[in-house]
């Protein structure tokens, strides 16, 4: 049965201080799907990100990915899984300012085995932009930036791929050009997971959990009491 | 609104603020440091020249100076005199604070086992009430800093000291004397006697005379209350273009020119200034000395001023260095205010008034922090305190205001020109 | 082979960070090239100050002084013996006095054979008193000390007869001189003249000595010319010698206070600067580190980066310090610095160790750096 899961959480719980930013979370995500997490900000989309990618750890409860119980290991461990099994692609666009898109991408494989510059070659082209390898990051614009950072996640072939609001700061086709990678993602067989508020970047999705002050709620009741957030 | 605006500000980051006051405070104390050691230096070097003795010598008009190669000629015959009760009066003079020390001489000679040696009379440590009330005590051992007296000095103040004379070491061991020892002598065909008090190591050709009181040998010499020259130990400051005017033609000078150049402790205003006082006088800057001071004095200055320089420039390159290296931090905030509605000019009022006030606080802590270094080093070279000047205080402010204004005001008119949408969104 | 992979990258983010953040870099490396500049010019300074100041001190002229203990006086070959004693880059003047007592028209004065070069140099602070003339003595030339020629009215060009007992000499007056002191009392000729006048065949009856050196050394030298020569006593002028060498280790001390401060204020400063750019990379590391790069790779390049920066910045620090030495050395002392080698690897050390502690301790912070945090921003 845990083959099939690439993620579960069962009873999570993460507190810092007095506030439960997650509480007592129970899911699983299984290989090959493709799912957004949804809800208001100060709901705990991004805790239970950074959880699910081993960003940070639970205080309570276990969360296993990918087979491996990655609860209780330590962080240089916790860091080594985070390298090999997940790709992380953010609102911000983080790029190292003086390196070259095609260097960016080489970083990941750096930290992670060996730096190929062929290999990264064929993730730029991937996302499109094998016509600026060599350009640096204030030479590209916002929607090539984030590109390269799909490119980046993906270099080490991991079996996970989580965005949080990976469009929000994108125009409408950049956002359109970046969500069409996913799709492609997601058709060549790879999970994601992709945090976002917005309604309609969750109908592209395969499914959808709501999340309400760190709890998973019905759609139901997330469309009633958020309605403000659906997008006309 | 604007101060709580202010305060906020200047609370946020305030890590980032305090070291820009800690550096700021650094260098305004290097500059402090330097000003002080610059505008002290030359006082205290030249006190410690006096060490080289006397710099003015004071004698009777066209007298030559005594200088004795061995002949038979009487150095007091024929000779004009200064009167002992006019040396007074120099410590009234305008610059009488800077006279440190002075001594009167008399030299004749006596036989002594059928040889010729010379007999200087003088004050050793005379104790005297000058005019203004004052008492003081002056005398070789004052102008002769660098004498070592084997045996006792001779004190003016005490009876026992009647007959006594303090031999050069090289009469000591030519006729084998020590201190405690009596030394007969003929003078003027009179037979006398003298106890060898101690025997002074002086270093030159005073190792080969012989020092008694100046009142005994005024007696012995009948020439009651007369000085045949005196050597004058004063502080001065060194020679500037006043100076040289002054010694190229006295007389090219204008009457304001003049009044400046009296009223500077130049060795030859203060030389003119004893032959005011000094009857039938002439008083000349001994050159060895003067010039000598001079000299060096100068090179000292002028070698604290560029050090001065260097310290100034390297300090504030590295403080400025440290402020433009927060430029990027900076630029959110006024991204922010901008997007918030912050006009230009609000924002550079905020800047400029952050930075006064961290300009202010580092040039205070910096003026303390480094009198007190300043104090150290001075204490540690000279064995004195350095005296602080008042006037360095706002001089360091102002400078640490200024550093700390242009190295904010570069930054901030960059980042003003910037569009607020550029700095939230970009990376 | 794969290794090189891996370390060829490293070189290539190293160049990247250098090249392609330029002013950045600039300030960092300016930073750090001064505070080298300040290491090695001050230190170059102060290791000369000592034998500089030494030099100048001799213009209050001789500090030895050499006289005959019998009526005996100074033969030429004892002068030439006794010269021998005194190493020849530090002797700034060597001169025989032969005194004589003269007859100028109605006045006796005192006459002083000397070689105008060699009395120059140990009376540095004797000069032409203001009336013309020049200060030179040639072949039957004549020098007077300015109560002289007030007391007989001679001025440069008069032609003087000089008497000594039968022998009567006609020289031209060449300058008037004045000191202050005896001298202006006392007419100069060349040795030879007076010899001539005097009819004596002997060097001096006393010499003057200018030399660069401590009292102790001047006591020793002074020492083994007693011992080989008993009819001569050499002698330190106290006066001189003793407060030459107390002004100088005031003076040195001085130096090396304020280098010190310039110094160590200057190094506190450049490390705060290092730190604080550093600090502004957090992003960069909350990055590296969510790509999987541990505490110690990102201590690694950082360490990296500084040493590089120490590197170059020490050198051309070096470079402008002992440029800025040189300068200095020029305007006060008007003499060239030696370039002394142990200020490179004193520098070079210096250097290395700011931008390598100023990495170190930022960097160390990026340990508490979470990714998350940073990321997520604000």
């Amino acid at each position: 049965m845990n083959d099939f899961n690439s993620v579960i959480l069962e009873s999570v719980t993460k507190s810092y201080g007095d506030v439960k930013a997650v509480k007592n979370m129970n899911l699983r995500i299984k290989k090959g799907e493709f799912v957004a997490i949804m809800g208001p900000s100060g709901s705990g989309k991004s805790t239970l990100l950074n959880l699910i990618g081993c960003l940070d750890k639970p205080t309570t409860g276990k969360i296993i990915i990918d087979g491996e119980d990655v609860t209780s290991v330590k962080s240089r461990k916790l860091t080594e899984i985070r390298r090999d099994k997940i790709g992380l692609i953010f609102q911000q666009f983080h790029l190292v300012p003086y390196l070259t898109a095609l260097e960016n991408v080489m970083l990941a494989q750096y930290y992670h085995s060996m730096p190929d510059a062929l290999e990264a070659k064929e993730a730029l082209a991937e996302v499109g932009l094998l016509d600026r390898i060599n350009h640096l990051p204030r030479q590209l614009s916002g929607g090539e930036q984030q590109r390269v950072c799909v490119a980046r996640a993906l270099i080490n072939d991991p079996i996970l791929i989580l965005a949080d609001e990976p469009t929000g700061n994108l125009d409408e086709k950049n956002e359109e050009i970046v969500m069409d990678i996913f799709k492609k993602l997601h058709m060549e067989g790879r999970t994601l997971v992709l945090v976002t508020h917005d309604v309609e970047i969750g109908k592209m999705t395969q499914r959808r959990m709501y999340l309400e002050h760190g709890a998973l709620i019905t759609p139901d009741h997330f469309a009633s009491h958020h309605s403000h957030l659906i997008k006309d | 609104m604007f101060s709580r605006i202010l305060f906020k500000s200047f609370t946020i980051n305030l890590r980032r603020k305090l070291m820009a006051i800690i550096s700021i405070a650094m260098g305004a104390s290097l500059i402090v440091v330097m000003l002080n050691l610059w505008l002290d230096v030359g006082d205290k070097l030249g006190k410690e020249l006096k060490s080289y003795g006397s710099n003015i010598v004071v004698k009777p008009k066209s007298q030559a100076l005594p200088f004795d190669i061995g002949t038979d000629v009487d150095p007091l015959e024929g000779r004009s005199f200064i009167d002992e009760s006019d040396l007074l009066k120099i410590k009234t003079i305008f610059w009488a604070n800077n006279i440190v020390a002075f001594a009167p001489y008399l030299e004749t000679k006596v036989k002594i086992d059928g040889r010729d040696y010379p007999v200087i009379g003088t004050w050793f440590n005379k104790k005297l009430v000058i005019p203004t009330g004052e008492t003081i005590h002056t005398g070789v051992k004052a102008v002769k800093p660098w004498w070592e007296v084997k045996g006792s000095w001779i004190s003016e103040q005490s009876k026992k000291s009647q007959g006594s004379a303090l031999i050069g070491q090289n009469i000591a061991k030519k006729l084998n004397l020590k201190p405690g020892d009596s030394l007969p002598l003929i003078y003027k065909n009179k037979n006398n006697n003298l106890r060898v008090s101690g025997v002074v190591k002086a270093g030159g050709l005073e190792d080969t005379k012989i020092f008694v009181r100046l009142d005994e040998l005024q007696k012995i010499a009948n020439l009651p209350g007369k000085v045949g020259w005196v050597d004058v130990s004063a502080l001065t400051v060194p020679e500037n273009e006043l100076a040289r005017k002054y010694e190229k033609n006295p007389d090219s000078l204008s009457s304001t020119q003049f009044e400046k150049w009296y009223c500077t402790a130049f060795t030859k205003s203060i030389a003119f200034q004893i032959e005011e006082v000094i009857r039938g006088s002439e008083a000349k800057p001994l050159k060895q000395v003067a010039d000598s001071e001079s000299f060096i004095l100068n090179k000292i200055q002028f070698m604290m001023t560029l050090l001065a320089v260097l310290a100034f420039v390297s300090s504030w390159l590295g403080v400025w260095s440290l402020m433009g290296a927060g430029v990027l931090e900076r630029s959110k905030e006024v991204g922010l205010s901008k997007a918030i509605g912050a006009s230009d000019l609000a924002i550079i009022a905020l800047f400029i008034t952050e930075a006064s006030l961290v300009g202010l606080i580092g040039g205070l802590v910096g003026y303390f922090a480094g009198s007190g270094l300043a104090q150290l080093i001075g204490y540690n070279v000279f064995g004195r305190a350095i005296d602080i000047k008042i006037a360095v205080a706002p001089i360091a402010v102002m400078i640490s205001v200024a550093i700390a204004l242009l190295g904010n005001l570069s930054i901030v008119s960059t980042i003003v020109r910037l569009k607020p949408k550029d700095i939230l969104h970009g990376a | 082979m794969a290794h090189n992979k891996k370390i060829s990258m490293f070189f290539h983010m190293l160049k990247g960070a250098f090249f392609r953040r330029r002013t950045r870099l600039v300030i960092v490396l300016l930073s750090i090239t001064i505070a080298s500049s300040m290491v090695s010019g001050m230190s170059t300074l102060y290791a000369d100050i000592n034998s500089k100041m030494e030099k100048e001190l001799r213009t209050y002229g001789a500090n030895m002084i050499i006289t005959k203990t019998g009526k005996k006086q100074i033969s030429l070959g004892q002068t030439e013996a006794i010269k021998k004693y005194f190493k020849k880059d530090k002797l700034v003047g060597f001169s025989p006095y032969l005194f004589g007592n003269v007859d100028l028209g109605e006045d006796r004065f005192i006459a002083v054979g000397i070689d105008l070069n060699n009395f120059k140099k140990v009376n540095p602070y004797i000069k032409l008193a203001l009336k013309g003339g020049s200060y030179r003595l040639n072949d039957k030339e004549l020098l007077i000390g300015k109560n002289v020629s007030i007391n007989t009215g001679l001025a440069p060009g008069d032609i003087a007869k000089i008497k000594e007992n039968r022998e009567v000499l006609k020289l031209k007056v060449s300058g008037v001189i004045e000191s202050g002191g005896v001298e202006d009392d006392q007419v100069f000729i060349k040795t030879a003249e007076l010899q001539k006048l005097s009819g004596l065949n002997s060097s001096a009856d006393v010499i003057y000595v200018s030399y660069i050196g401590k009292q102790n050394t001047l006591q020793s030298i002074a020492k083994k010319i007693n011992a080989s020569h008993p009819s001569l006593e050499a002698k330190i002028i106290t006066k001189i010698s003793k407060s030459e060498g107390s002004i100088l280790q005031k003076i040195t001390s001085l130096v090396w206070l304020v280098v010190l401060v310039i110094f160590i204020s200057t190094i506190l400063c450049v490390a705060a600067t290092l730190m604080s750019m550093i600090f502004e990379r957090k992003k960069e590391i909350g990055l590296k580190k969510s790509l999987g790069a541990s505490n110690t790779d990102i201590l690694f390049e950082y360490i990296s980066e500084g040493s590089a920066l120490g590197f170059i910045g020490g050198i051309l620090g070096w470079l402008l310090g002992n440029v800025l030495a040189q300068f200095m050395s020029e305007s006060i002392f008007n003499s060239a610095i030696t370039i002394r080698l142990f200020t490179l690897p004193l520098t070079m050390f210096i250097s290395l160790v700011i931008a390598g502690v100023s990495s170190i301790f930022p960097a160390r912070l990026a340990f508490n750096i979470e990714p998350a945090v940073v990321l997520k921003d604000e």
